[in-house]
C-alpha cells in the first residue's frame, strides 16, 4: 500500500510516517509544503492522509481526486464542524486525538485485495508496450518516458488514466495513434467484459 | 488556410522551405555563371546532402536495431541511402577527377538496385497503416503503375532502338513508375490528416526523383542533359525531402537523457 501524510508541521508529519510503517505500510511518503504537495498529486497514492490546516486543502483533494479516482484520502481534523466542502469530495474524517485501532480500520478497509486489479494492470502494460514494440523500440521509449514525465505514470498505470496514453499517442503520432490504440484494442478483446479493462477500452473508443 | 497551407507554415516545415529554396537558388546561380560551376556546385550540393543523410539513417539503425516495422523499414532505407550515395560518389568521381561522361556507368547499378531497397523500405513502412489504408486505394495505385509502366515501355521500344542506354533510360523510367504506387498511397494518408507532413517526406522526396528521372529521360534523348542542369533541381530536392523525413524521425524518437527528458514536440507533428 501506498501512503502519503501531508502536513506543515514536520516533526509530526515525521512521527505519524513512523508510526504507520511500524504498523506494516511499507511505502509511506512524507508531504511538507505546497510544493511537495503538487508532485505528490501525482504519485497515484492508494491512501493520503491530510492535515486539515494544510494549505489550499480542499484544492489539494480536487487535485488528487481529479487525477486518481481510486485514491482515498483522509483528512485529520481537531473535531468540530467538519468543512462541508471537503464532506461532499467523498473523504474520511479522523479526528485528533485518536486511537490506535481507528487507524488500524482505516487501514484495512482501505488496503482491498489489489493483486487481481494488479495482474490487469500488468496485462494493459504488456499489451501497450507490444504495440508500441511492434512499431519500433523508440516509439516505446518514447511514449514511456512522455507519460512519466507529464504525468508520473507508467504503462500500468494507464489502466486507470487512459486520457494520459491518449494524449501522449495524440502528441507523437496525431491521428496515426489510432493504430496502436486499435492495436491495444484487439490484444485486449477477450477481456472486454471485465472491469476495469472494459472501462479501459470504453475511454479508448471516445 | 488548407491543411497544406498549415503543414508548410509550420515551424519545422519552413526549415524544409529554405532548404529547398537554398538548393534551388545555388543550382540556378551556378547555371547563370556557366555549365562548369553548375556542374560542380550541383555535385558538391549532392555531397553536403547526401553524407549527413547516410549519417542520421545509420544513428536511426542502430538505435532502432531491427525491432518492429519502423525498426525493419529503416534497415532498408538505410541500405537504399548507402547505395545511392555510392552511385553519386562513382558520378562525382567520373565527372571531376576523370573529367568522363558517367552516363552509363557502373553509379547505375547501385541506382538500380536502391530502389529494390527503397520498395522493401515503403512495405514495411506502410504495413502499420494498412488498416487506414482501403483495398480500393491499392488496386487504384497498382493499376496506375502498371498502366503508366506499360505506356513508357511501349513507347520507348516503338520509336526507338533497343540500345543499353535507351533500355537503362527505360528501367530508370519503369522503376520510378513503381515508386509512384507508395507514394500516391502516403499522398492520400497526408491529405486525409492520418499522417504529418513530415512522415510523408520520406516519399515525397522519391516523388522528386521520379519527376527528375523523367526529366532526365527526355533530355538524355537529345543530349541536352549536363550535370548542373535545372532538371537537377528536383533531384537534389529530393535528397533534401529525405534529409528532412530522417532528421524529423531522429528528434521525435531521441534517446532521453536527464538533460533532454521531455521538451515541447507538438509542433513536430
Amino acid at each position: 500500500m501506498k501512503i502519503a501524510v501531508v502536513g506543515t508541521k514536520k516533526e509530526i508529519v515525521a512521527a505519524f510516517c513512523e508510526f504507520l510503517r511500524s504498523l506494516g505500510v511499507g511505502s509511506v511518503h512524507a508531504v511538507y509544503s505546497q510544493k511537495e504537495a503538487q508532485v505528490c498529486k501525482n504519485q497515484n497514492h492508494d491512501l493520503v492522509f491530510l492535515d486539515i490546516d494544510f494549505p489550499d486543502a480542499v484544492k489539494l483533494v480536487e487535485g488528487i481526486k481529479n487525477l486518481n479516482r481510486q485514491t482515498q484520502v483522509v483528512v485529520i481534523s481537531d473535531g468540530g464542524q467538519q468543512d462541508t466542502a471537503l464532506q461532499k469530495m467523498q473523504v474520511e474524517f479522523l479526528t485528533r486525538p485518536f486511537q490506535v485501532n481507528e487507524l488500524r480500520q482505516i487501514l484495512q478497509k482501505f488496503d482491498k485485495p489489489r493483486s487481481y486489479d494488479k495482474v490487469k494492470a500488468a496485462l494493459v502494460s504488456v499489451v501497450i508496450e507490444q504495440a508500441l514494440l511492434k512499431l519500433s523500440p523508440a516509439a516505446a521509449n518514447e511514449v514511456g518516458d512522455r507519460l512519466y514525465t507529464k504525468y508520473g505514470c507508467y504503462f500500468s498505470d494507464c489502466l486507470q488514466h487512459p486520457e494520459y496514453l491518449k494524449n501522449v499517442l495524440e502528441e507523437i503520432f496525431g491521428n496515426a495513434g489510432a493504430i496502436i490504440l486499435n492495436e491495444i484494442k484487439q490484444n485486449l478483446a477477450d477481456f472486454k467484459d471485465q472491469q476495469p479493462i472494459a472501462e479501459f477500452l470504453a475511454e479508448l473508443n471516445d | 488556410m488548407t491543411k497544406l497551407q498549415v503543414a508548410i507554415l509550420s515551424s519545422k516545415n519552413r526549415y524544409t522551405i529554405l532548404l529547398l529554396l537554398g538548393i534551388a537558388i545555388i543550382i540556378l546561380v551556378a547555371n547563370y555563371i556557366g555549365k562548369d560551376y553548375a556542374m560542380l556546385s550541383t555535385n558538391l550540393v549532392g555531397l553536403a546532402i547526401t553524407a549527413p543523410l547516410v549519417a542520421f539513417s545509420f544513428i536511426i539503425l542502430i538505435k532502432d536495431g531491427t525491432r518492429g516495422d519502423f525498426g525493419k523499414a529503416w534497415v532498408f532505407f538505410f541500405l537504399f541511402v548507402v547505395l545511392w550515395f555510392i552511385a553519386e560518389q562513382i558520378w562525382l568521381v567520373y565527372e571531376i577527377v576523370y573529367n568522363v561522361d558517367p552516363w552509363p556507368s557502373e553509379a547505375d547499378y547501385f541506382w538500380m538496385a536502391g530502389f529494390f531497397a527503397y520498395f522493401v523500405f515503403c512495405a514495411f513502412y506502410l504495413r502499420p497503416f494498412k488498416k487506414m489504408i482501403p483495398p480500393s486505394l491499392v488496386v487504384v495505385a497498382i493499376g496506375f503503375t502498371v498502366a503508366l509502366s506499360g505506356a513508357f515501355v511501349y513507347q520507348t521500344l516503338s520509336e526507338n532502338e533497343p540500345s543499353y542506354e535507351n533500355l537503362l533510360n527505360l528501367s530508370y523510367t519503369v522503376l520510378d513508375t513503381v515508386s509512384l504506387g507508395p507514394i500516391f498511397i502516403s499522398l492520400v494518408l497526408f491529405f486525409r490528416g492520418q499522417v504529418s507532413f513530415l512522415w510523408t517526406s520520406l516519399f515525397v522526396g522519391m516523388l522528386c526523383f521520379v519527376f527528375a528521372d523523367y526529366g532526365f529521360l527526355f533530355l538524355t534523348l537529345d543530349d541536352s542533359y549536363y550535370t548542373g542542369h535545372p532538371i537537377d533541381i528536383p533531384y537534389m530536392w529530393g535528397y533534401g525531402f529525405f534529409l528532412v523525413g530522417v532528421l524529423s524521425y531522429y528528434h521525435v524518437f531521441k534517446k532521453r537523457s536527464i538533460h533532454t527528458r521531455y521538451n515541447n514536440q507538438e509542433t513536430l507533428r
